[in-house]
Order: C-alpha cells, then structure tokens, then sequence
C-alpha cells in the first residue's frame, strides 16, 4: 500500500449531462474551475493506492459526441489521459496506471506499508 | 417588418455558448437542454412569427464545489413583443405591450437515481410566468362610450416541465400545469377608425379629423386553462471531428389548451441548423424554421381552412454578450 500526491483535472466538450469519476473506488466530487485553462481541477493529496496501482474509472452522460479528458499527474511521473466520449445512453472508460517508480526515484516518505 | 427580422436573424454573427432554446410560432419554449452550462449565460432569441425578442439567463449552481455536480440550474427570463404585431406598432404608433417575465428551477434525477450503470436520464423544471398584457377589444354590440375597451390583462401561469434523455441523442419533453389566458389571440384583427366631423357655416367645408386604433373583435374571454405540450427532439451529435460542419436538429410537438371549452390543439415542428462552438463543444441554432397548424379541433368544420391556420416562423438563439461586444 503506497500514501501519493495526485492531482487530477479534467476539459468537457459538448453537453454533459451527468460524470462520475472513481478514484480506487471513491468518486471525486468537489472540482475547481480554472478560468484561465476552462478546465475542473482537484487535488489528492496522501492518497492511498493499493498495490501500487492506480484504478481510475471514468463514467459520462450527456449528448452524443460529447467527452471528457481527464488528465491524471502523479508526482514524479509522466501525465496519463484519460478520454470517455459519450457513445449511448452511459459511457464508460477505465484506466489502471503503476504507480512503481524505478528504484531510488520514490521518495521514501510516500511509503506506507 | 418580418423581412427586416429574417435579415437581422441571419446576419447575426452568433459564436456564443448557448444552448438549445426552441420556441414554437407563438414564442412558446419547446424544449430547453441546458446541460453543459457551467457558468452563468446570457442568451438572446428572436422569433419572427411572433415578433418576439426574449433575453434568457441561465446559472448553474451546487454544494459540493465548484463545479455542478450533479448540477441545479436558475433560469430567468423577459419576453416582449407588441400585442398586435410590429405592424400595427410602427404604422399606427400604438404599442400595447406583451411581457412575460419567468423564473424557472431545474434539477436532475426527478425519476431517475444518480446511478453510474444507469441508463435512465431526466431532468425536470418548475416554472413560474407572470404576464403582462395591454389589449384593446372593440365590441359593436354595446353602447357607443364602451365599444372601444382598451385594458390591462394580467396573469400567472405555474407549469412543470419534465424531459427524458434517450440514448444520448432524443430527448422527450411533456409540459403541464395551470394557467391563465384569454383568447385575444385567437379573435380577429381590425382597425377602428374613429372620426369627428366640423361643419364650418361660413364657407361651408366639412373637415374630419380622427385616429386609428388597432383592436381586436369578437367576442373575449379570460379563462384558467390546463396547458399541454408533448415534444420530441431529435439532438444532432457533438463529434469534434464535425465541429466544422452545420448539423440539423429538430423538434416535433402537440400542444393545447384544455379547460370548460373547446380544447385548442395545435401541432408543429422545428427544423433547426447548429453550428458548433469551437471552445465549448455546444451546438446552438443559428436558424429555425418552424411550421405550426393551430385549431385542429375544428378541422372538421366545413368553414375550416387549413392553410388560414398554418404558420410559419424562423427563430435564432445567440449569445448575447459576445453579440453586444461586436
């Protein structure tokens, strides 16, 4: 079990009606608008990942065509993306990402069990 | 004067964030898909049939941050048009105003749980109208002072609109509730012409002087009615890789009046044409045509005639802040 800093942030396109987007199985629920880059951002901090892998799921209603992008930095790793367009009625998109770093890059700190 | 509204309707440079706010011919909204909205927007419509302008705000709003999620709308909105037409206003001067002010709030999951696996979407609004109308009524049956009757009529209407999104891409509407109207619409439009005569001894010359006032005839009514409308919108889809392109939507509807009367049945539809913003991902319509057949509970009547009760009408919706800056 691994504690990491992830920040997630996402862009809609289109109408949507209704997300959902599950972090190990907890759906994140308070998002920020950033004027600026018209985007949703929010911030994890001391998440806690079982073995070391990051389970992101991505569920969208609303218009056909329309999508959201989700991006997801973990500390020390490179950017993941994340896109679930809206096909039917439910659209669904799910992503596991390793969180294991080579050795020595990981700092220590983030080492729970 | 409905010429110079098409021409202002298709010059419009309409690049704006607004949704899908269809009106029927009488400036009746259809269906309203505000979804997507995630910050306040001003949005403008202009209907020709009914030489209606209508000025829409919408604000999305939510406890659990920032972003609406899932989100609850406030939606206000002002409607003017003259009573009798632009027509009558700009050749008689005589401007009886027609304004309906609304408050509106809409939620998800009216219905429907908010569920990831489910597939069931819909989404409802209360309403509130207040309208404010000057008419004016001319009655030959009466005595000459009270022939000419011109009034206020004012009234309030409480409707729930409930909507069903199918498949990402049809969107089934039914509106219902409690209103009050009158007929004036419906009675026939005249000009009453009222003269006084000088008769001047000396030289013998008559001279009349008067003026013309706009009215309507027959005989009026104020009634509380039970509105119906049953819509169905066909949504064109948002692909990225067709932001370039127009799209078509539409929207086919049945809406009457229903109370201790003759029930007012009418049947129409929409043709609309999107363009996609570039930004946002939205279609709006920069043109509707519309087409409504009213009265069809005398369509077997001999004296009914179809085509007297066929209207045609072309509506637009644009952002109105990014209209104003140009």
């Amino acid at each position: 079990m691994t504690s990491k800093d992830v920040k997630l942030k996402y862009k809609k396109w289109g109408v949507i009606f209704d997300k959902f987007i599950f972090i190990e199985n907890n759906e994140v629920r308070i998002w920020k608008y950033n004027e600026k880059e018209k985007s949703f951002e929010t911030e994890l901090d001391g998440l806690i990942i079982a073995d070391n892998v990051l389970n992101i799921d991505l569920i969208v209603k609303g218009q056909k065509g329309s999508y959201i992008e989700l991006t997801i930095m973990i500390d020390g790793k490179k950017n993941e993306v994340l896109k679930c367009e809206v096909l039917g009625p439910s659209s669904r998109e799910k992503k596991s990402t390793s969180i294991i770093f080579k050795e020595g890059t990981a700092p220590e700190s983030n080492i729970v069990s | 004067m409905r010429l110079w509204i098409l021409i202002f309707v298709l010059l419009i440079p309409s690049m704006g964030t607004s949704q899908i706010l269809l009106e029927s011919s009488d400036g009746d909204d259809l269906a309203l898909n505000i979804f997507g909205v995630d910050r306040d927007i001003w949005a403008a419509k202009v209907n020709a049939a009914s030489t209606s302008f209508q000025v829409n705000y919408l604000h999305a709003w939510s406890q659990n941050g920032d972003e609406p999620s899932p989100p609850k709308y406030f939606q206000m909105s002002i409607r003017a048009k003259p009573s009798d037409g632009v027509a009558e206003f700009f050749s008689e001067g005589d401007f009886k105003p027609n304004v309906r002010i609304n408050l509106g709030l809409t939620r998800q999951y009216i219905l429907s749980k908010r569920d990831p696996n489910s597939k069931f979407n819909d989404f409802g609004t209360v309403r509130l109208d207040y309208n404010f109308n000057r008419y004016a009524v001319f009655n030959p049956d009466t005595t000459f002072s009270n022939q000419l009757r011109k009034f206020n009529f004012n009234s309030l209407a409480l409707t729930f609109r409930y909507n069903i999104l199918v498949n990402s891409t049809q969107l089934f509407t039914l509106v219902s509730g409690l209103s009050n109207q009158s007929n004036y619409s419906d009675l026939d439009k005249i000009s009453v012409n009222s003269f006084s005569t000088i008769i001047d001894s000396s030289t013998m010359t008559t001279r009349e002087y008067g003026t013309t006032t706009s009215a309507r005839i027959g005989n009026y009514v104020e009634r509380r009615v039970i509105p119906v409308t049953i819509a169905y919108s066909f949504l064109p889809s948002l692909n990225e890789e067709d932001s370039t392109k127009l799209a078509i939507g539409g929207t086919i509807y049945y809406s009457g009046e229903f109370g201790q009367f003759i029930p007012n049945h009418r049947l129409g539809g929409v043709l609309y044409i999107t363009k996609q913003n570039k930004k946002s991902g939205i279609r709006f319509p920069i043109l509707g045509i519309g087409v409504q057949a009213t009265n069809l509970g005398q369509i077997t009547n001999i004296e009914y005639e179809l085509l007297e009760n066929i209207s045609l009408t072309l509506t637009s919706t644009f952002d109105l802040p990014t209209f104003l800056r140009r």
